[in-house]
């Protein structure tokens, strides 16, 4: 588990992270969204220990990480911006990673290059964006390690390739039990991948929810009656926002899906419907509950 | 868990990423070391026509530094550039934060690392002198072992603090630009400081004798500070004191810059843990940092600026010069690493810093060179005084062996120490009176080091009257811990080579064997002939030189003759063989008059032919030639002659001359008499037998080409009054000779 308390980091005079409390736990896909400069880069290298924070403390499993080789084993980071050494094929970053990393297993390194058909001889300046981010995670993921950092790990890949890379991913965390972190400022890009789901404003975790309960807990409804009706008739259920275009009424309601349906189901309407949100959609309505506006938040 | 300090397969990991630059040094030694060997081996076979004596002595490497220059120029390169390209991971956000995301601590990485660039250069080092070595092995050229180890140990520790002051440099900046500057900055500004402020004083404080007084602030502690400087001639100026050749035998130079090195080191430890690695691409690690490189940048001028002031010289546009270079260094570093002009414009308040730091140190210097030149003191507080007649002492020049000893010796005569202080004294009441030294006619400088009884020693440059100088002369000259050091033998220790002169053909054996009879036989020689022995023109000597402390070198000469040291002399001769060739001593005879005219092409107005013959006679009796004691050598019967028109007159004159000299030395009986010989040096210079095509497919068209030869003779009375007569006649007959001073008198029992 990876436990952040009142993490505060600063770059000058800018506060990047204020005050920033999380859990993450072991054992699952944690996505972190927010938009540029929200600080979700900077996290995750306060989590690896390359910054040390300013104020607060950072736990994993209950080991502090700064100047920690321990903790830093188990750890491996594959950033935005990716590193290579000058003029070298993956096989030489191999070795480097095999040199850093005591777990690191050539076995899989070779799988996981034959499976994306990379060519590990050949110089990795050669390579396309996408090719070496191919390669990045290819070498991460052969590490072998308990906690995997990607940060915007999707850029630059195809679908194909992605969901090579997600696959991969979930087969470190189901067999190996690994926590994968991913950060991106694209919701729809972590959906389907994450269980957990955190998101970053102006250096601070407004909103945290797993992922099944975002989609389950929020949907819209579409219902309506022969007669007239206004939002008084809907009393008792948990709504985020209630408009009416014409006789039907749209109501994003939250709450359990079953019950609700047999409430509505009662009032015998002549148009029912339920409808799953996107999950852009269910954060655009926590977010308004919240009293922020998406726009303000998200791309 | 405790963490590691260094890791094996980081270290290995290291080692590789630095693989392809060290490998690019190492070729270019080895190549260079190589081309050297082929160089030196390809003039060796020349000489071997041209200069036989040449090519039997040959040693081009006859220093340490002569070994592999190359290593030197490697030592600031490799030294600089090898640290560069293994932190230049420090320059980039993203390599930065891989490194800083590996499992490893900031120390292992960072000792892991240096480790790594120390073992290529420790690999540089080695590989290029085994080369040479063997080199010299396959090849059969000279090599003196003994210069190794001096050299090893320096190469070693100047490349190794490069490498500190670059890794220092790579820890506390984060752009190539800002290595660079900080790199030069941490190398050369302390010492430009210390060298300038050294140069200050002594100028302010002329009584103080070159560097004596100023410890660390002479560069040549520095290694490659202190060989830069003198490779730039800026010796001696009393601020180096030492050229190369002496750094690399200096422990106090090893010494300390192997604690400059570890300091260094230790600093960019320090640095490299506290470094943020979000600093990759900034120019420095904070505003204060960036602050303090501005200045640093720009004092030098502003340093060199106040001295100038404080010693009344240069100009106001030399002034001006200096202070804009200042403000443009000052602002352009700022305008380059941050590329924004308002934050160049900001920075302008902070050249006050640059302006105060430059005053502290010259009046530094001035509080310093007030304090020192103002020194007298009683007789009653000196324990000893040292006489070390000039700064020659202290610069670690070439000196005698006997002179530095001498130097050193400490004398607590009442009446030397009541001259030197009084000499104190009237030198400092000189210089306050600021009409020092220049307008002091009728005075002797000599620089006195003063040990006093509270245990205190400093040393002064002394102007005296020649009264007082000589009347120190007189006494000191009388001493008999004076004439005990002047006159004695470097220990083996302090001997790394001895030669004898007029001859090549001796081992080192065999001079060594000799050496050991002069020191027996002189050791057991009164003091007055020892003397004499030091008097002596090095006609006949031993040439040794050798180290005596850590930091200076002495090359001594130690004169023997027939009369005073036989016994060596007797053996001198032995070694080189009486009638050594005298065939072909004969055929050169011949030799030397065909050419005189063969020459005539040289100038179609002039017949130019050289034959030259020198005898040097050693008389059996020392009381034939009281003036001289020693051996006199003739002056030279030379046939230079410039005859327009007549040119067989050189040869008839040579060649009847010559006829007597060889029936004389060619006699069929040898003389028995042991007892009353007279030994003959011949030394003869003789052209080449080589026609004019021959000359000018060797180049040597147009000047002449000599072969020369010596022989010693043992002549008998009769033989001997023979000789001198046949050189006497020659001399008074032939007016044209050009060194034909006859100064050998009649022998006379």
């Amino acid at each position: 588990m990876i436990i952040c308390k009142e993490v505060t980091k600063k770059f000058d005079d800018f506060t990047a992270l204020n005050k920033l409390n999380c859990e993450i736990p072991g054992g699952c896909i944690y996505g972190l969204v927010g938009s540029n400069g929200a600080g979700k880069s900077t996290l995750l290298r306060l989590i690896m220990g390359i910054y040390q924070s300013d104020g607060g403390e950072i736990l994993i499993d209950g080991q502090s990480v700064f100047d920690n080789p321990q903790a830093k084993e188990r750890m491996v980071f594959i950033p935005d911006d990716l590193f290579f050494l000058p003029q070298s094929n993956m096989n030489r970053m191999a070795k480097l990673y095999s040199a850093i990393y005591p777990k690191f297993n050539f076995d899989r390194f070779h799988q996981l290059t034959s499976i994306f058909g990379l060519d590990p001889k050949k110089n990795i300046y050669t390579f396309s964006k996408g090719m070496r981010r191919q390669a990045a995670t290819i070498l991460a993921l052969s590490c072998m390690c308990d906690y995997i950092f990607l940060d915007e790990t999707f850029d630059g890949l195809d679908p194909v390739m992605r969901n090579l890379v997600k696959k991969a991913l979930y087969a470190d965390v189901y067999e190996r039990n690994a926590t994968v972190v991913l950060t991106s400022h694209s919701l729809r890009e972590l959906e389907d991948t994450c269980d957990q789901l955190a998101l970053l404003h102006k250096g601070g975790i407004i909103f945290e929810s797993e992922v099944e309960n975002l989609k389950t807990s929020l949907f819209k409804v579409q219902i309506a009656f022969a007669e007239e009706f206004d939002k008084s008739k809907f009393e008792g259920i948990d709504m985020l926002e209630y408009s009416k275009h014409g006789s039907v009424a749209s109501i994003i309601v939250r709450g359990d899906k079953g019950e609700t349906e047999a409430k509505l189901r009662a009032m015998n309407p002549i148009l029912f419907e339920i409808l799953t949100l996107s999950l852009e959609e269910v954060f655009v309505y926590e977010m308004d509950a919240l009293g922020y506006e998406f726009k303000d938040v998200l791309i | 868990m405790k963490k590691k300090i260094f890791s094996k397969k980081l270290y290995s990991e290291m080692m590789k990423q630095q693989r392809m630059a060290a490998l690019i040094f190492i070729s270019i030694c080895l190549v260079a070391s190589v081309i050297r060997i082929v160089i030196e081996y390809t003039s060796w076979g020349n000489m071997k026509e041209i200069n036989p004596t040449g090519y039997a002595t040959y040693a081009p490497f006859n220093d340490a530094l002569a070994i592999a220059p190359i290593l030197s120029v490697f030592m600031y390169l490799g030294g600089l550039l090898l640290p560069f390209g293994a932190f230049s991971f420090l320059n980039k956000r993203s390599s930065s934060d891989f490194f800083h995301s590996i499992p490893y601590s900031r120390t292992c990485v960072f000792v892991s690392t240096v480790l790594a660039t120390l073992t290529w250069v420790a690999i540089t080092i080695f590989s290029t002198l085994l080369a040479t070595v063997l080199g010299c092995i396959f090849t059969g050229m000279t090599f003196y072992y003994s210069f190794l180890p001096p050299l090893i140990i320096t190469l070693l520790i100047g490349t190794a603090m490069m490498c500190s002051i670059a890794t220092l440099g790579m820890t506390i900046t984060g752009t190539r630009f800002s290595n660079l500057i900080i790199f030069g900055l941490i190398l050369f500004l302390p010492r430009f400081i210390m060298a300038l402020s050294a140069s200050g004083i002594l100028t302010l404080a002329r009584i103080l004798p070159s560097s004596a007084e100023l410890g660390l602030l002479n560069a040549s502690y520095n290694i490659p500070v202190g060989m830069f400087l003198s490779g730039l001639g800026l010796y001696p100026t009393g601020i180096i004191g030492n050229t190369s050749l002496q750094i690399v035998y200096s422990y106090a130079s090893w010494i300390y810059s192997a604690v400059c090195t570890l300091i260094y080191f230790g600093l960019g430890l320090y640095a490299y843990n506290v470094r943020k690695s979000e600093t990759a691409g900034t120019s420095a690690l904070s505003k204060f940092m960036q602050t303090v490189y501005r200045i640093a940048i720009a004092l030098p001028p502003m340093i060199v600026l106040g001295m100038l002031i404080v010693l009344s010289e240069g100009s106001i546009e030399g002034y001006l010069v200096l202070t804009t270079i200042s403000l443009f260094a000052y602002f352009l570093f700022e305008l380059i690493t941050t590329k924004s002009a308002k934050k160049m414009l900001k920075a302008a308040p902070f050249y006050l810093v640059v302006l105060l730091v430059a005053a502290l140190v010259t009046g530094g210097m001035c509080l310093t060179a007030t304090a020192k030149k103002n020194v007298k003191v009683d007789a009653a507080d000196v324990r000893a005084v040292s006489i070390k007649q000039n700064e020659h002492y202290y610069e670690g020049y070439l000196m005698d062996y006997g002179t530095f000893k001498a130097s050193e010796v400490e004398f607590d005569d009442a009446e030397i120490i009541e001259l030197a202080v009084k000499g104190l004294s009237y030198t400092v009441d000189g210089v306050q009176k600021e009409n020092f030294p220049r307008t002091y006619p009728a005075h002797q400088q000599i620089v006195i080091e003063f040990h006093m009884k509270s245990g205190k020693t400093f040393a002064r440059r002394l102007f005296l009257p020649e009264k007082d100088y000589m009347k120190i002369n007189e006494v000191v000259a009388k001493n008999k811990k004076f004439i005990e050091a002047y006159l004695a033998f470097p220990s083996d220790k302090e001997i790394d080579k001895i030669a004898v002169t007029r001859t090549n053909s001796f081992s080192q054996e065999q001079v060594k064997a000799l050496w050991e009879i002069y020191k027996e036989e002189v050791s057991k020689l009164t003091d007055d002939k020892r003397m004499r022995l030091k008097s002596l023109n090095p006609e006949y000597a031993f040439f040794v030189k050798g180290m005596i402390n850590s930091k200076t070198t002495h090359l001594s000469t130690f004169s023997f003759s027939q009369d005073i040291t036989p016994a060596t002399f007797k053996e001198y001769i032995r070694l080189n063989g009486l009638y050594k060739d005298f065939d072909e001593f004969l055929l050169k005879l011949d030799m030397g008059i065909k050419i005189a005219k063969e020459c005539g092409d040289l100038n179609s107005d002039m017949y130019y032919g050289h034959f030259e013959m020198t005898a040097t006679f050693f008389a059996a009796m020392p009381d034939i030639f009281p003036t001289q004691p020693n051996s006199l050598v003739m002056s030279n019967y030379s046939i230079d002659t410039f005859i327009r028109e007549n040119p067989d007159e050189i040869e008839n004159y040579a060649t009847s001359w010559l006829d007597d000299f060889r029936k004389l030395i060619s006699r069929a009986d040898v003389a028995q008499d042991k007892d009353n010989k007279y030994i003959v040096s011949i030394h003869i210079w003789a052209n080449e037998d080589k026609s004019e095509e021959e000359r000018k497919e060797e180049g040597k068209l147009g000047y002449i080409s000599f072969i020369e030869e010596e022989i010693f003779l043992e002549l008998t009375q009769s033989e001997y009054e023979k000789l001198f007569k046949l050189f006497n006649e020659y001399t008074q007959m032939y007016e044209l000779v050009s060194d034909s001073g006859v100064v050998f008198p009649k022998p006379s029992r």
